[in-house]
């Protein structure tokens, strides 16, 4: 009796993302009338494709313990790369002239994306520097170049084929939910199942185990972070598609937001622990919150206060959470969030 | 043997070294670059960020991040502003009209509280740090919007601006207080008990607390420096710019950390010096001056000066492995490495 109450403890805490998004649903419900509908459910999830995307990229390399904070500006200059090949020069749509066909385009804004993933991982670990620095001199020299290519302007007029992923739909649903479905179900998949994903959980959980055990760590952190920074190109392909237009802040500061979802999902910081789909439920529910307070016309500038709230009351129970399982292991919690990878 | 000496000792001062090159570097292709004016316009630009760098150095030695002091500087130096201000156009204050004497001490309080907070949330209700102060950013950047708006406050008060526009014979305040500060943190963190403790705590927290230190304790304190700091910081820029919009600080958290490891503090905690952190200001605020003096792109400027960076920290992840060879082989790839 006493053990199956402590299973049941344990499975709740387990799920606790998923319980604070039923709640956040429920609240939401009841207290206004638009928005449990089909409408609003789609849009919740259309906005949470970017940021899902995103989220998985950053979840394969908080896995092994090394962040990414060049995801966000990767993602805009990919995206702007994408932009500026498709239009034509000058006024109005500021392009380079060059207007290639789509079709050239995306295998380039993803060879940017991957370019980005290798350098990444050839400075952290071919020449042992921190992944925090690395990823941080990145997001700084990225958004720069993005600045350099657009001079501030805004790159307008992009065809209808290339936006369609982000802004198109297949019947009523629309093509960006499809697809980070499926990217979400590949990348649960490929942690769950595969060789590869079990090697990372032994990366994060203990690298010295993990390379005894015929692994090769700094093999698979080159792997996620290539991983990270096509899929970083990838969601700029959806932003670009739903925005219509290219901006030189694209993504900026979106960095916040997607450790606070990995996090809130329970992807650990220190790495070696947490799930694909734990990521999903933390996107959903900043997604829903975001959504819910915007039909409640709460001010735009309260709502960024109350997220943040609510990403510490999350992470609040979430730190409970670690000390009733574990008491002992729990001094770890102040040591700094970040690990070198050497 | 003695050369080895030289070069340990040029290692560790490598962020001097590489200050006095790109100096040297931009004399040489800048005629207007080495003046009196100009190095004071580039530690008049440092100064915010400088102290900043010594409230984030302060938690780095604990082996703690404070990602929130951006915001909190955004905050505090709304607040300033917003309390002794009138409402409405054109200067878009409370109408509190509050007197200067009693509009620091709040924000400077406010910063201590968001910084009391932190600490509070991470030794007494064990969070980790990094999500805390990630946290944090959000809500206090959130509550900066709130306060007033959105709308950018002015600060006519000649009192509130002194601090940032005000001189001291030929010296501009902000750089005067600079100074000061730096010289008051490295003789708190190198010949204090309480600055002992600070790299006890961060090097190895286990050991510390063995040896009487009460490291949650520290950390409190440590974030309610670094809180007011940041308040500190925010006044001064709003006093410069005689106005705080509610983006002020944004995106400024970077520039923090990139000044604080390119000066030698180490963000895994226990190492590092308050001088080393004002080498990393000085650098970046050099660089700054000199690419502008260059007349560089202001598109390419933000690249470089990235670029630069990741060479600084290059520089000096060689320098680990130089320094110590033995600590670092233990898990190194190249001893099972399958290309």
């Amino acid at each position: 009796m006493k053990i199956d109450r402590s299973r049941a403890i344990q499975f709740l805490l387990d799920n606790l993302v998923w319980i604070l998004l039923l709640l956040t649903l429920l609240a939401f419900s009841l207290l206004t009338p638009r928005f449990l509908t089909v409408g609003n459910l789609t849009n919740i999830l259309v906005h949470s494709t970017v940021l899902g995307i995103m989220v998985i990229g950053q979840s394969f390399t908080l896995l092994t313990g090394n962040f990414d904070l060049s995801a966000e500006s990767t993602l805009g200059l990919a995206a702007i790369i994408g932009a500026f090949l498709l239009v034509p020069a000058g006024e109005p749509n500021f392009g380079a002239g060059l207007q290639l066909s789509p079709l050239l385009v995306v295998p380039i804004m993803f060879a940017v994306g991957l370019a980005v993933g290798w350098i990444n991982g050839l400075f952290i670990t071919r020449l042992k520097m921190n992944n925090f620095i690395v990823t941080l001199a990145m997001l700084i020299i990225l958004r720069g170049l993005t600045m350099v290519i657009t001079e501030g302007r805004t790159i307008t007029g992009l065809p209808e084929t290339f936006k369609a992923l982000g802004a198109a739909s297949m019947g009523v649903v629309p093509i960006s939910i499809v697809v980070v479905g499926l990217a979400f179900l590949a990348a649960s998949l490929v942690t769950r199942s595969t060789r590869f994903g079990r090697d990372l959980y032994a990366v994060g959980g203990n690298r010295n185990a993990a390379l005894a055990s015929g692994i090769n760590p700094d093999r698979r952190i080159r792997h996620v972070y290539l991983i990270s920074g096509l899929l970083a190109a990838f969601a700029g392909w959806i932003m670009l598609g739903r925005l219509g237009v290219g901006a030189t802040r694209m993504g900026e500061g979106m960095i916040f937001e997607i450790q606070a979802a990995a996090v809130i999902g329970g992807i650990s910081l220190f790495g070696g622990r947490g799930t694909m789909v734990g990521a999903l439920g933390g996107v959903l529910l900043l997604s829903t919150i975001d959504s819910g307070l915007n039909l409640l016309r709460v001010s735009g500038f309260a709502i960024n206060m109350i997220r943040g709230l609510i990403i510490l009351f999350a992470m609040l129970i979430d730190a409970q959470k670690a000390r009733y399982r574990a008491p002992v292991a729990n001094s770890t919690y102040v040591t700094p969030a970040v690990r070198q990878t050497s | 043997m003695n050369m080895d000496r030289v070069f340990s000792l040029l290692l560790r001062n490598l962020i001097w070294i590489l200050l006095a090159a790109v100096i040297v570097f931009f004399s040489l292709t800048t005629s207007s670059f080495l003046t009196v004016p100009n190095f004071i316009n580039i530690l008049f630009n440092a100064s915010v960020l400088g102290i900043l760098v010594i409230g984030q150095t302060f938690t780095l030695l604990t082996g703690n991040f404070d990602l929130s002091l951006e915001s909190t500087l955004g905050l505090c130096g709304l607040l300033g502003i917003w309390l002794i201000t009138a409402a409405g156009t054109p200067y878009y204050g409370s109408g509190l009209m509050l007197s200067v004497w009693l509009a620091v001490p709040l924000l400077l309080a406010v910063g201590a509280l968001i910084g009391l907070i932190n600490g509070w949330l991470i030794t007494a209700m064990k969070m980790n740090n990094f999500v805390v102060t990630l946290a944090m950013l959000i809500i206090v950047r959130g509550v900066t919007l709130v306060l007033n708006n959105g709308q950018t406050a002015y600060s006519i008060s000649e009192t509130y601006n002194w601090i940032g526009l005000g001189k001291i014979g030929s010296l501009p305040v902000p750089v005067v207080l600079m100074a000061l500060f730096f010289l008051g943190a490295h003789v708190v963190i190198a010949y204090t008990p309480f600055g002992r403790e600070l790299y006890a705590v961060g090097a190895n927290r286990n050991a510390a607390l063995a040896s009487g230190v009460r490291p949650d304790r520290r950390i409190l304190q440590v974030y309610v420096i670094s809180g007011l700091l940041a308040a500190f910081a925010g006044w001064m820029l709003s006093a410069r710019l005689t106005n705080a919009m509610s983006s002020m600080g944004e995106g400024m958290i970077f520039e923090v950390f990139a000044a604080a490891v390119i000066g030698g503090v180490s963000l895994k905690g226990g190492q590092g010096t308050v001088l080393g952190a004002l080498g990393g200001v000085l650098l970046l605020a050099t660089i700054n001056a000199g690419l502008n003096l260059m007349n560089v792109s202001v598109y390419w400027i933000q690249t470089i000066r990235g670029a630069i960076i990741l060479v600084a920290m290059l520089i000096d992840a060689q320098k680990i492995r130089y320094v110590a060879p033995a600590v670092h082989a233990a898990p190194s790839e190249s001893q099972t490495s399958v290309p």
